[in-house]
Parts: structure tokens; sequence; C-alpha cells
């Protein structure tokens, strides 16, 4: 199912939104909280996002400068009661702007423009991914595909050039693996947009290839009921050589005349991309260069997560040495 | 309470540089001058992100940063990649634990004031 995503804390407006969708088969998501609109745009396949940049001026053009650069195949739109200039949003958000009285009839042209554009190009109801992938590879077709799961009703999107795969997003997992998981579906409900992905390739491999890789990921799917969520099935791209650079790291570890205990788990964890990429970019900002690796402690629990494709999570307990098992890794990594 | 925990940290071993930040990257107490966020997106976008814990450390191939939510501000530390952490991390918790609390000396002695 579609997915409109909307920034506000105006209860009129949401209101008015609300009514607006109803009926029309798009599940609205709305919410007043920055973290949990990137956690919906992260989770979710957004086909709009929508932010009130009157009451949230700063996070509102943020979010959609995030999602203009994380996801530019998502429509992006600026509400507010008054015209917004130029120099008030960011270059690259294509955002709509709005006069009084501001809101939900400007919210549902958007929406009614995004459902044709969305869909623009047809609709397809429980076909097979990777056999519809492989039809538009050898028809060289240049769209978007909002694809979503017969089975669990979860939602990915996948980008052809010229009948090249570039570019996949399925939650918050890098572009070949959403690719893999998407094209791994048994059915699913299509949505093809005629339009260029507006954002620079980022998966380089064949199609083909990542048809293997899919399979392979459904066998092991099939093989644990249910479907393995966060780690078998979350590393599709080269089993082999992950095993070994996790093998290899806790052998490293285990060797260490530090004696370092209290390492729970050493796993591939994709689900820590965001948290990665948000941290590199500090690196960037204050000239650090490279992330070589991150702590994080919640009070509770603490890990260390290793940049990678995929990345690679260490879960901790108490007993583990911080520094010991940071000085460790860095040397390891070096 | 922010020049404390600065004057705190600033003179631990290894620590080349402090800085305190609100939620939208802005500074809060900055006397040398290190925030070099132009928009404060970048900043947003860590701490907004899902997995962000309450204390974060990050090794860089240059540098490390040390980062604590101190209620609704967060303390950045610049450090070399190999320094401890330990005492960073003590100096941040007893902040934490007892902010702003007079000494048990003062308290005794406000009984009489």
């Amino acid at each position: 199912m579609l997915t409109f995503l909307l920034f506000t804390d105006d209860p009129a407006l949401r209101y008015a939104v609300e009514t607006l969708v109803s009926g029309r088969g798009i599940s609205l998501a709305v919410t007043p909280s920055y973290r949990e609109a990137m956690a919906l745009v992260e989770q979710k396949c957004i086909a709009l996002a929508a932010a009130d940049v009157s009451r949230f001026p700063g996070k509102g053009r943020t979010l959609l400068e995030y999602i203009a650069e994380q996801s530019p195949d998502i429509r992006r739109l600026a509400l507010s009661p008054t015209p917004l200039n130029d120099a008030e949003l960011s270059p690259g958000v294509d955002a709509t702007r709005v006069g009084e009285p501001y809101g939900a009839t400007v919210f549902r042209q958007a929406m009614d423009s995004e459902i044709n554009c969305i869909s623009g190009g047809g609709t397809m109801s429980n076909v097979s991914p990777h056999l519809f992938a492989q039809l538009l590879e050898m028809e060289g077709r240049t769209c978007i595909l909002r694809v979503f799961d017969s089975r669990t009703t979860n939602g990915g999107m996948l980008a052809f050039r010229n009948g090249k795969l570039v570019a996949a997003r399925f939650q918050t997992l890098a572009p070949m693996d959403a690719a893999c998981r998407i094209l791994a579906w048994e059915t699913a409900d299509i949505f093809i947009q005629n339009a260029e992905f507006s954002g620079e390739d980022r998966i380089r491999e064949d199609l083909q290839s990542i048809i293997m890789k899919s399979a392979h990921l459904k066998d092991e799917a099939q093989d644990a009921a249910p479907p393995p969520e966060p780690r078998a099935a979350a590393h599709p791209a080269a089993p082999e050589k992950q095993q070994s650079f996790a093998g290899r790291l806790k052998q490293h570890l285990d060797a260490d005349p530090g004696n370092l205990q209290g390492i729970a788990d050493i796993f591939h964890n994709p689900g820590d991309d965001g948290l990665i990429r948000a941290s590199q970019t500090m690196g960037d900002v204050f000239g650090f260069g490279r992330l070589k690796l991150g702590y994080a402690d919640d009070g509770s629990a603490a890990k260390v997560f290793i940049p990678g494709s995929p990345s690679t999570t260490l879960t901790l307990n108490a007993q583990c040495p911080r520094d010991g098992i940071i000085r460790s890794i860095y040397r390891y990594l070096d | 309470m922010m020049k404390k925990v600065f004057d705190a940290v600033i003179g631990l071993d290894g620590v080349s540089g402090a800085m305190i930040l609100d939620e939208e990257g802005r500074s809060a107490y900055d006397p040398l001058r290190l925030n070099k966020m132009e928009t404060g997106r970048e900043w947003m976008q860590l701490i907004h992100s899902d997995a962000f814990p309450k204390e974060l450390d990050l090794v860089f191939k240059k540098g490390r940063l040390y980062i604590r939510e101190l209620g609704a501000l967060y303390l950045l530390v610049f450090m070399a990649p190999d320094s401890p952490v330990a005492s960073l991390k003590l100096t941040c918790d007893l902040f934490e634990q007892e902010p702003d609390k007079p000494s048990p000396r003062k308290r005794f002695f406000n009984l009489f004031s």
C-alpha cells in the first residue's frame, strides 16, 4: 500500500488530510516528531512526504533535504501559509510553495498528481518481481517501481535506467541488499512510474548476479521459518567473505593479550547503516577522515559498530573493557 | 553547569577540544569556536537517527569524537584516535548524577545561614 507522510502537529491539517485520503487505498503516516518522521522514511515505502515548514521551519526543511539526498524518488512538499522564496528552500528540494489558506487542498492536489504519476506506467498485481525486472532489462526501460510484497505488504523501490537496475530502497538496507530482498519476494504488487531516478547510480552489479543472490536469500528464508529478519537474511551479498571477516575479527579479539571478556556476539548488521552514514558525516565536517568504528552505549547495553558492506556489530556486556576493545579493533582495522 | 562540564573535560589527558551544542547544531557553549557546522543539518541527522544512543564514541582515521547527551544539550569532545575515554566518561557520569548539587560541606553551613 502506498504511504504518504505528513510532518505536522496541526490537528486541523491532520484531520483535513485524513479525510481526503480515507477510502483511497492510501496509508497516511502523520507525526509531529522529527525522529519518527526520519524512521518512517527509512522503514516505510513513502511515496510523498509533506513537511509543515511554518510550524517546524528548521526541522521541516532538514527533513526534506534528508529525503532529497537519501531517497530522491520520494516527492517532497513544503507546506506553509505564506509563499516561500528560493532562499528559504535549499537546492535539490522539490517543494511546493503554498499560499493562504494552506494545507488540505494543496495536499490533495499533490496527492492526486502523485498517484497519477506513481502509477503512470501502469500497475501489476501478483507478479514475480525478479521476472518483471528481467523483462524491464530486456526492454531497456527507464522507470521507477514501487513494489509491495503480496505476503507481508512490505514495500520497496527499484529504479531502472535503460534497463539497468541502478537503485533500490527497502527499509534501512544498503541499495544492493535492498535489491536482493525485493527481488526475493515470491509475488508482489507493482506500481510503475515512467520517470528517471534523479540520484546517481547506487548499484553497480548486473541484474543477473543480483537475482542469483536474491535466490540464495530466498533459500535461506525458506530454510528458517519465520524468515530471519536481522542476521541470517541480512547478508546476501557474499556470505563466505562476510563470515570470514567476522570470524577473523573474533580470532583477533580472542588472541588479544588484553584478555578481552564480555563480547556477547559478532554479526553483520545492516540495521546500523543509518547511524554509520550520519556518523561519517561528522567525520567529514570536522576533518577526521574515514570512520573506523563507533561505540554506542544507551545506558543499558553497549555495542561496537564497524562500517562495511555490510556493516558489522559487536554486542557487549558490562564486563567488556571499553578502551581495550576499541584499541584492539582499531589496531586490527589499521 | 555548561562551563563546569567544559572545564572538567578540557583538562583531561588526550582531549584537544570540546563544545556543547543544542539539538539543532547551534553552539550552546563553544569558547574554542570549534563548531564548523553551517546548517546543523548533518548534526540533526545524527542525533535524530533511529539508533542514536545516549553516548556515542566515534573513532576516525585522524581523530576521535565523543558525544554525550546532557539533558537537552550535547557535549562533543575531540580527542586523538587512541585516547582513553574512561576518565572522560566518569567525569560526565558525575556531572549527570549530581547536577549543580551543593557539596556536603556547603549543605552543612546552609543550616546556619
